[in-house]
C-alpha cells in the first residue's frame, strides 16, 4: 500500500488583535515554525501545504519583515505550498454582495504575490474560513477561483460528506429509518454512498455548475496532533509521534483496502488540518513540540511506502475517486456543522450583539448600491447608451450581480471621475470587507477582554466614518437625503426600531425595552471633517496596518454584550434567548423589608414609539410603556414610563418620567439602567485602567453605593470583590477609561453622565455592564465578565413620590482627553488603580 | 517505619500455540496479552513516569514466555486485535441501528481498545512483551522469577519430572533474562516437603506458599460457595503460632519461604464478597451472541439473569473505591500486626496476573490506584523480597496448595486420578526411550521431543480443567495427543523404526509443538 500525507497548518492572527497575543504566538510558535521547516526540509521526501490567513500576512508585513525574508529563503527548497485563501479570513457569505468573493480572492492573491511571490495559479488549494462550506460559498469561491486561475481544491472537515445518518444508522438523525424503516446496520440508506473508511480520497462535485474537488479532514488526526498532554484534568491521552504514525498507516491501510473494492486503484490521502499555532502557543512549549513534529516527518521520511504530498500536486498524481454521490445540492450543511456543535453562538441573527454588526452593514451595503446604481446610470448616460426599458433593468441588474461588480464600478470611477471618488470607493468596499472578518463571530474567544466585540469595536470605528464619507459622496452627486433616519424594522427581528443619526451620532433605539441598542459617536475634532477621516482610515487601513488609535476618533457608547441574566428560557432543559444589556432599560421595583423586588417587565417589555423624528434639526423620540400589575388581589397598580431621547450636538438627552396610579401605599423606585460597553483596553500588558470621578449636588442627600466586581491583581488571575459606602447625591459621573495601543499611544475616553431628578435617590448601583453572557454554553472563566471585558452599568435607584418619579440623564463624551483624580470629589477605580474602590464621602 | 507490602503477580498461560484457535487455544493467550499483560505493563510505565514506587514480583512461566516471544504468536496476535477491532465496529453499527446506544458506545470503546492496544503492542512493545519485562526487571523496580517448565502440579510428580520442570524453568528464564532467577513460583503454591532441596540445587533463594502452610489453621476458602461442599477433602492444619507477616527460613535449609496473607487475599478473591464481585463490575461471563464482546454489568453475582447494561465510568469509580478501601484494609493489618510484635511487618499479597483485566476487567485501573495510594501512605510500603532483609527465623512448612482444600484436592481427585497414572507412565516411557536413542541427529531429535511432550503432559493445567469440569474435552484432547505423541516417538524408537515418514511426522510434531527450541538439546538430555 502507497499512502500520501497533506500537512496543512493554518497561521491566523485575527485583524486588530491585540499586540500581546500576536507577539506571544510569534515568540512561541511563528519562529519555531521556521526553525522547523529548516529542518524538515531537508529530509527527502517533505512537503507542506500552508495557510497564512490575509490578516496575519498583513500583520507580518506590517511588523516583521525579516519573518518573511527567512521564510521566502525557504521557499526556494520547493518543498513548500502555499494554500491561498480570502483577504480577511471572512465569513464573507454573510454578505448581501456575491462580488465580494471575488474581492476577497484577489486581495489575497496580491498580498501573497506581494510577500511571499506566489500567484493564485500555484496555489495548491484555496482555504476556506473555518471549513465552512455552505453552498452559496463552494460556488461562489469557485466561480471567483476560475477568474483568477486559481484551483478549486478545498480541504473540508469529513463531517461535511458524512452526515450523522450516514456514520450512526439507527440514531435519532437517521430519516431513512424513522421514514421507510429500512434496518440494515451497514448501509442505512437508499443513497449509494462512500463507506466512512474511504473518505481518505479527494471527491469531486459541482454546485450550479460550478465544479470543484474537495479532501476530507478527519478531526481525530487534528486531535491527535501534538498530543503530547492532557487538555482537560481528567485526560491522560498523550501520543508520542509514532502513535500518531500507527494511526495514520492504519487509517489509509484501510482506505485502501477499501477502495479495492470499489474498484479503483488509486494511492489514498490522509489531510491534517490543524491552527498553527496549536505549536508551541498552545502548549507553551515550542521545543518540545518542535522535536515531536520532526520526529514525526522523519518517521515519513523513513517509510517508502508513506510520502508527504501538495493538495494540486496530489490530484495530478492521483485524481480523485469519484463524484460525490449524495445530491450535492443538499449535502453540506450550512454552517452549523462545525461551529454549532462546540457551544459557539449563531454567527448571523443567532446572537443580537452580532445582528447589530451585520445589520449595520447592511446599512452601507444599501448605501453603496444607491451609489452604485447612480454610478452606473450617470456611465450609460456619458457614453450615450439607449436601452429599451426592459433591456435597461436586466443590464443593471445584471451588472449588480456580476462576480465583478466591484472591479466595473471601480474602472468607471477610475475613467470619469476625480481619483478621490476612486479612492473613497475602495476604502468604503475594504473596511466593509473587512467587518465580516470571523473572530469576532465566536463566543469564546478571549483571554483578557472576555469576548471578542473589540474587534467589531474597532471594525466599526472606521466604518462609521466611512458612512460619513459616503453620504458626502451620495450628497456630491446630488443624490438626495441619504440619512437612515427611519423607524423601520433595523434589525429584522419583526419589531420596530427607530435610528437617528446626525454628524457625529449613531442612535437605534429599540422599542424591545425601550432602550439604546446601538450608540456610536465620532470625536468632535474630526466632524465633518472628511479629509481627516479619510487620512485616518487611509493611513490605517489602506495597507492594513497592524495597530492603530482609532477610539481616539470614533467609538461606540452602546454595544453591549448578552447578558445571560436577562436571557428568556423557552423550556426547563434548555434553550434560550440571549439579550443584549442595552442602555436606558428602565425597571420599577417595589421595596418590601430592605430588599427589593421588580414590578412587571419595564426593562424588557414593548414601548410605543410615540413620538417619531420629523427631520434633521429635531431628532427626538418619545417612547412609552404602560403596565397593569396586580401586587394584591384586587388592587391593581398601574404604571405608566415615558421616555424621551433626544439627539442633540455633543450629546444625547434622555428623560424618563414615571406616574404610578393607586400605588401611594408602596415604597417604589425607578431604576434606569445607564450602561455602555466603553471597556478599557491594555493591548500591550494585559492591565486595563478604567475609573469613575463624581461630582455631587450640594444636596446634604446621602445614598447608599454599592459598587460590585472591582476587581484586582493577583498570582492566580483577577480577584472580585465588592464594596458598600454611603455617598453624596452626584450630579455628574465621569467615567474615564484608558486606551492603550499595540501602536504605542496611551490616551483616556471619557463618558460624562449629567444626573437629574426631583426625587430622592436613596441607592445607587455601580456594576460591570454584563457578568455572565453564554453562561453555561462557553466556558466558565470565558463567560465571566468584568469592567474590562463588558463596559459598565450604574442604576441610581429614584424613589415614587406622589406617584411620580422622573429623571434626567444627558449623556456626552470626550476622546483623547486629560484627566486628574483630584478634579472629582470622589474617584473610583473600577479596573486597575492602585486603590480600586472609593471611600465614603 | 513502614509496613513491607509485596505484591507478587504469577502469570501462566497453557502451552496453546497451533493447538487451536477458538473457543478454547490460542484466544486465552490473545485476551490475557490484550486485556492484562499489555494494560498492566502500561501502567506499570505510568506510575513510573509519575514517580512513584512501583516495585512488583512477577513470575512468568516457561511455556508463556516462550509463547510470547513466537513471531508466529506476535502475528497473530495482531490478527486478533484486527478482528477484534472489526467486530467491535460492527456491533457497534448493529447497536445503533437497533436504538441501543449504550451497548453501542461500549463496542465503539472496545474498538478502540482493540486498536490501541494493537498500536501499543507494534510501537511501543516492538512486539515483545518479554523485552519489555527484562528492561523492566533491569531497571531494578520489578523482580521476576521462574516456575515450573509447564506449569506441573509438582507435589505429585516424580523425582525425574521434577527436575526436568525446575531445571527447564531456571534455563528458560536464564535465556530470555540473562541473569539467575532469585525465586520461585510453585505452581499453585504446590508444597512438599524435599522441594526446597531441588531448589536449593538449583540456586533459588525463595519461594512462596499459602498462610495455612505457615500459619496452619483452616485454608483460605478460595472458592467460598462450594468449599464447604461434601466431595471437597479439607486438610487441616495444626495451629504453628507463626505467621506470614513475617519470612521465614525453611528449618535446617538455606532457602526463604513467603507465606501469603490470608486477608489481602480474601479482599480479591473471595466470591461472597470479593472487589470483582461487585454489580457495578463488567459481568465476565456473559457475553454477546454475535460478537462475544461483554457488554454488561455483573448487577447480581448469584445469577446470570437480569444483567444490566455495563457503565464504564461508573465502574472506575468503583474501582477507585475499592482501591482506598484495600489500601485502608492493608494498613489496619500492618498496625494489627505491630500490635502482635512485628516492629517490621510484611505483608504478602499473591494473585494470578490473569486475574487483573482479563478475569476482572477493572482489576489493572484497581491495581494501578492500589500502588498509588500505597505510595501516598505514610504506614505502607511496597518492596521487593530482597528488601524485606534476610529471615531470621525458621519453619517448617506444611504440605499445601492454594487450591480448595489447601492440599492437592484440585489436581487429584476421582476425576483425575487416571491421568496421574498416565503422567507416571510417560515418565517412565520417557526415561525408557533414551536408551534406544543411537546418538544421530534424527534420534537426538525425537528424544528432545519426546521430553517436550512428556512435559506438557505433565502441565497442571489439563488437570485443573478435568477437575472443574471446565473446557474438559478440549483438556483431555490435549492430555492424550502429547500422551500419543510420546508414544509413537517411544515405539519409533524402540523398534528404530525412524525412516522418512517417521521424519516427516517428527517435523510435524515440531512444529506443533515447538517450544524451548533455543537451547541445544544435547545440552539438556
Amino acid at each position: 500500500m502507497k499512502g500520501h500525507i497533506a500537512f496543512c497548518p493554518h497561521f491566523h492572527q485575527p485583524h486588530f488583535q491585540l499586540y500581546k497575543t500576536r507577539e506571544e504566538a510569534y515568540t512561541n510558535s511563528y519562529l519555531p515554525w521556521l526553525k522547523l521547516l529548516q529542518d524538515a526540509v531537508n529530509l527527502d521526501s517533505f512537503y507542506i501545504n500552508l495557510h497564512f490567513s490575509g490578516p496575519f500576512l498583513y500583520w507580518i508585513r506590517d511588523q516583521k519583515k525579516e519573518y518573511l525574508d527567512t521564510f521566502n529563503r525557504l521557499m526556494a527548497s520547493g518543498k513548500i505550498g502555499i494554500i491561498g485563501g480570502l483577504a480577511d479570513e471572512p465569513f464573507i457569505q454573510l454578505s448581501s454582495r456575491v462580488d465580494d468573493y471575488l474581492f476577497q480572492l484577489k486581495k489575497y492573491d496580491q498580498l501573497l504575490q506581494e510577500t511571499i511571490g506566489i500567484s493564485a495559479s500555484e496555489w495548491q488549494g484555496i482555504h476556506l474560513v473555518e471549513r465552512e462550506c455552505g453552498e452559496s460559498v463552494l460556488r461562489e469561491v469557485t466561480r471567483a477561483a476560475s477568474l483568477i486561475q486559481a484551483p478549486a481544491i478545498y480541504y473540508l472537515d469529513v463531517e461535511t460528506f458524512y452526515q450523522e445518518h450516514f456514520s450512526y444508522p439507527g440514531s435519532d438523525s437517521d430519516y431513512c429509518l424513522k421514514h421507510f424503516g429500512f434496518n440494515d446496520p451497514v448501509s442505512i440508506t437508499t443513497i449509494s454512498h462512500i463507506p466512512e473508511q474511504m473518505l481518505f480520497f479527494p471527491l469531486r462535485d459541482e454546485i450550479g455548475g460550478q465544479a470543484f474537488h474537495a479532501m476530507p479532514i478527519h478531526s481525530q488526526f487534528r486531535y491527535q496532533l501534538l498530543k503530547r498532554q492532557g487538555f482537560t484534568a481528567g485526560d491522560n491521552v498523550r501520543l508520542k509521534p509514532a502513535h500518531y504514525y500507527f494511526y495514520i498507516k492504519d487509517a489509509l491501510e484501510n482506505a485502501y483496502q477499501m477502495v479495492k473494492s470499489y474498484g479503483r486503484d488509486i494511492e489514498p490521502l490522509l489531510l491534517i488540518f490543524e491552527d498553527a499555532e496549536k505549536f508551541g502557543q498552545w502548549s507553551k512549549d515550542p521545543e518540545g513540540d518542535r522535536e515531536w513534529l520532526l520526529e514525526f516527518f522523519c518517521l515519513v521520511d523513513n517509510d517508502p511506502d508513506i510520502s508527504f504530498t501538495g493538495l494540486k500536486s496530489y490530484l495530478k498524481s492521483q485524481s480523485y475517486l469519484d463524484s460525490y454521490p449524495v445530491a450535492s445540492s443538499r449535502s453540506y450543511i450550512e454552517w452549523e456543522n462545525w461551529t454549532a456543535k462546540r457551544g459557539i453562538r449563531g454567527v448571523t441573527y443567532g446572537d443580537e450583539r452580532l445582528r447589530r454588526v451585520i445589520c449595520r452593514l447592511r446599512d452601507v451595503e444599501a448605501l453603496q448600491e444607491r451609489l452604485e446604481k447612480l454610478i452606473l446610470q450617470s456611465f450609460r448616460d456619458k457614453m450615450e447608451i439607449e436601452l429599451p426599458a426592459p433591456m435597461d433593468g436586466i443590464v443593471q441588474r445584471s451588472l449588480l450581480e456580476s462576480a465583478e461588480r466591484y472591479e466595473l464600478i471601480s474602472y468607471i470611477l477610475q475613467q470619469y471621475y476625480e481619483p478621490q471618488f476612486k479612492e473613497d470607493y475602495e476604502l468604503l468596499n475594504r473596511v466593509r470587507n473587512l467587518l465580516y472578518q470571523e473572530d469576532p463571530k465566536w463566543a469564546s474567544r478571549h483571554p483578557v477582554y472576555g469576548s471578542s466585540p473589540y474587534y467589531d469595536v474597532q471594525g466599526l470605528a472606521y466604518m462609521e466614518m466611512v458612512i460619513k464619507i459616503l453620504r458626502s459622496r451620495l450628497e456630491m452627486i446630488n443624490a438626495g437625503d441619504s440619512k437612515l433616519l427611519a423607524v423601520r424594522d433595523w434589525d429584522y427581528d419583526g419589531k420596530n426600531e427607530v435610528l437617528l443619526e446626525n454628524e457625529e451620532q449613531t442612535l437605534v433605539l429599540d422599542s424591545e425595552g425601550g432602550c439604546i441598542s446601538y450608540h456610536h459617536v465620532l470625536a468632535p475634532s474630526i466632524k465633518n471633517d472628511y479629509s481627516a477621516m479619510r487620512e485616518i482610515i487611509a493611513g490605517d487601513l489602506g495597507t492594513i496596518k497592524a495597530y492603530n488609535s482609532v477610539f481616539r476618533y470614533s467609538y461606540p457608547l452602546v454595544f453591549t454584550e448578552t447578558d445571560s441574566s436577562i436571557s428568556y428560557q423557552f423550556y426547563e432543559e434548555g434553550g434560550r434567548r440571549e439579550r443584549c444589556r442595552n442602555s436606558l432599560r428602565c425597571e420599577v421595583l417595589i421595596e418590601n423589608n430592605n430588599e427589593l423586588f421588580s414590578l412587571g417587565d419595564f426593562d424588557l417589555g414593548i414601548y410605543t414609539i410615540d413620538e417619531e423624528p420629523d427631520n434633521d434639526s429635531n431628532q427626538r423620540v418619545k417612547m412609552s410603556c404602560s403596565q397593569t400589575i396586580d401586587i394584591i388581589d384586587n388592587m391593581p397598580l398601574k404604571i405608566d414610563i415615558e421616555k424621551e431621547f433626544w439627539l442633540k450636538e455633543g450629546s444625547l438627552q434622555v428623560n424618563i418620567k414615571a406616574q404610578c396610579y393607586g400605588g401611594e401605599k408602596f415604597n417604589l423606585i425607578l431604576a434606569p439602567q445607564l450602561v455602555t460597553s466603553a471597556t478599557p483596553s491594555d493591548e500591550v500588558e494585559f492591565k486595563p485602567r478604567a475609573g469613575l470621578g463624581l461630582i455631587y449636588t450640594s444636596d446634604e442627600e446621602r445614598s447608599e453605593c454599592y459598587v460590585q466586581d472591582l476587581s484586582r491583581s493577583t498570582e492566580d488571575g483577577l480577584e472580585f470583590y465588592n464594596q458598600k459606602t454611603i455617598v453624596k447625591r452626584p450630579e455628574q459621573i465621569d467615567y474615564i477609561y484608558q486606551i492603550r495601543s499595540g501602536d504605542g499611544n496611551c490616551y483616556n475616553n471619557q463618558i460624562s453622565l449629567n444626573l437629574e431628578s426631583n426625587n430622592r435617590l436613596p441607592y445607587l448601583y455601580i456594576e460591570p455592564a454584563v457578568k455572565h453572557y453564554y453562561k453555561n454554553y462557553v466556558f466558565p472563566d470565558q463567560s465571566r465578565l468584568g469592567y474590562h471585558s463588558s463596559g459598565l452599568m450604574i442604576r441610581p435607584a429614584i424613589r415614587f413620590q406622589d406617584g411620580q418619579a422622573d429623571c434626567k440623564i444627558g449623556i456626552s463624551w470626550k476622546m483623547e482627553t486629560d484627566f486628574n483624580e483630584n478634579d472629582y470629589q470622589q474617584f473610583i477605580w473600577l479596573a486597575g488603580g492602585n486603590n480600586p474602590g472609593l471611600e465614603p464621602a | 517505619m513502614s509496613s513491607k507490602i509485596l505484591l507478587v503477580l504469577h502469570s501462566h498461560i497453557p502451552y496453546v500455540k497451533r493447538q487451536g484457535r477458538w473457543p478454547f487455544g490460542e484466544v486465552w493467550l490473545f485476551e490475557a496479552i490484550a486485556e492484562t499483560y499489555i494494560p498492566l505493563l502500561q501502567a506499570w510505565l505510568r506510575l513510573k513516569e509519575s514517580g512513584i514506587n512501583n516495585a512488583l514480583s512477577f513470575s512468568f512461566s516457561p511455556t508463556l514466555l516462550e509463547q510470547l516471544r513466537s513471531t508466529y504468536i506476535q502475528n497473530e496476535f495482531i490478527a486478533y486485535l484486527q478482528e477484534r477491532e472489526a467486530l467491535a465496529l460492527e456491533d457497534e453499527r448493529y447497536y445503533m441501528s437497533r436504538g441501543e446506544k449504550e451497548i453501542a458506545q461500549i463496542a465503539s470503546f472496545y474498538r478502540r481498545f482493540y486498536r490501541d492496544t494493537r498500536r501499543d503492542f507494534i510501537v511501543e512493545l516492538d512486539k515483545d512483551i518479554v523485552g519489555a519485562i527484562k528492561r523492566v526487571q533491569d531497571e531494578g523496580q520489578v523482580e521476576i522469577i521462574t516456575t515450573a517448565a509447564t506449569h506441573a502440579y509438582l507435589p505429585l510428580l516424580d523425582s525425574s519430572g521434577l527436575e526436568y520442570q525446575v531445571k527447564w524453568g531456571k534455563r528458560v528464564y536464564e535465556h530470555y533474562f540473562d541473569r539467575e532467577p532469585q525465586g520461585f513460583w510453585l505452581p499453585e503454591c504446590g508444597y512438599f516437603h524435599g522441594i526446597e532441596d531441588i531448589l536449593i540445587e538449583n540456586g533459588f533463594k525463595y519461594f512462596y506458599v499459602d498462610s495455612h502452610a505457615i500459619e496452619g489453621g483452616k485454608p483460605i476458602e478460595v472458592f467460598s460457595e462450594g468449599g464447604e461442599e461434601a466431595e471437597v477433602e479439607i486438610a487441616t492444619f495444626a495451629r504453628t503460632g507463626l505467621s506470614t507477616y513475617r519470612p521465614y527460613r525453611i528449618k535446617d535449609k538455606d532457602i526463604t519461604v513467603y507465606g501469603r496473607n490470608s486477608m489481602v487475599s480474601h479482599q480479591v478473591w473471595s466470591a461472597d464478597y470479593g472487589y470483582p464481585g461487585d454489580p457495578d463490575y463488567r459481568e465476565f461471563h456473559q457475553q454477546d451472541q454475535r460478537s462475544g464482546f461483554k457488554y454488561w454489568k455483573v448487577t447480581n453475582r448469584r445469577t446470570l439473569e437480569g444483567k444490566q447494561v455495563y457503565n464504564p465510568e461508573q465502574a472506575a469509580l468503583r474501582a477507585k473505591q475499592h482501591a482506598l478501601h484495600f489500601v485502608r484494609s492493608l494498613e489496619e493489618n500492618s498496625r494489627e500486626a505491630r500490635k502482635l510484635g512485628f516492629t517490621n511487618p510484611s505483608i504478602v499479597g499473591c494473585y494470578d496476573t490473569e486475574l487483573f483485566g482479563h478475569w476482572w476487567w477493572e482489576g489493572v485501573s484497581w491495581l494501578e490506584e492500589v500502588i498509588k495510594e500505597i505510595d501516598l501512605s505514610s504506614e505502607l510500603e511496597l518492596a521487593l523480597p530482597h528488601q524485606v532483609g534476610p529471615a531470621k527465623h525458621e519453619a517448617q512448612v506444611f504440605e499445601s496448595s492454594w487450591g480448595m482444600g489447601g492440599k492437592h484436592y484440585v489436581w487429584d481427585n476421582n476425576e483425575t486420578a487416571w491421568m496421574w497414572e498416565i503422567i507416571k507412565k510417560a515418565g517412565k516411557e520417557y526415561e525408557a526411550l533414551k536408551i534406544y536413542a543411537d546418538g544421530s541427529d534424527l534420534h537426538t531429535l525425537a528424544v528432545y521431543q519426546a521430553l517436550k511432550e512428556l512435559m506438557l503432559i505433565q502441565s497442571s493445567d489439563w488437570l485443573f480443567m478435568v477437575s472443574n469440569n471446565l473446557t474438559r474435552d478440549y483438556a483431555m484432547k490435549r492430555f492424550f495427543e502429547h500422551y500419543t505423541k510420546l508414544l509413537r516417538l517411544s515405539n519409533c524408537l524402540r523398534s528404530n523404526k525412524t525412516d522418512d515418514e517417521f521424519a516427516k511426522w517428527l517435523h510435524r510434531i515440531q512444529h506443533e509443538d515447538d517450544f524451548f527450541n533455543q537451547i541445544s538439546p544435547g545440552g539438556l538430555i
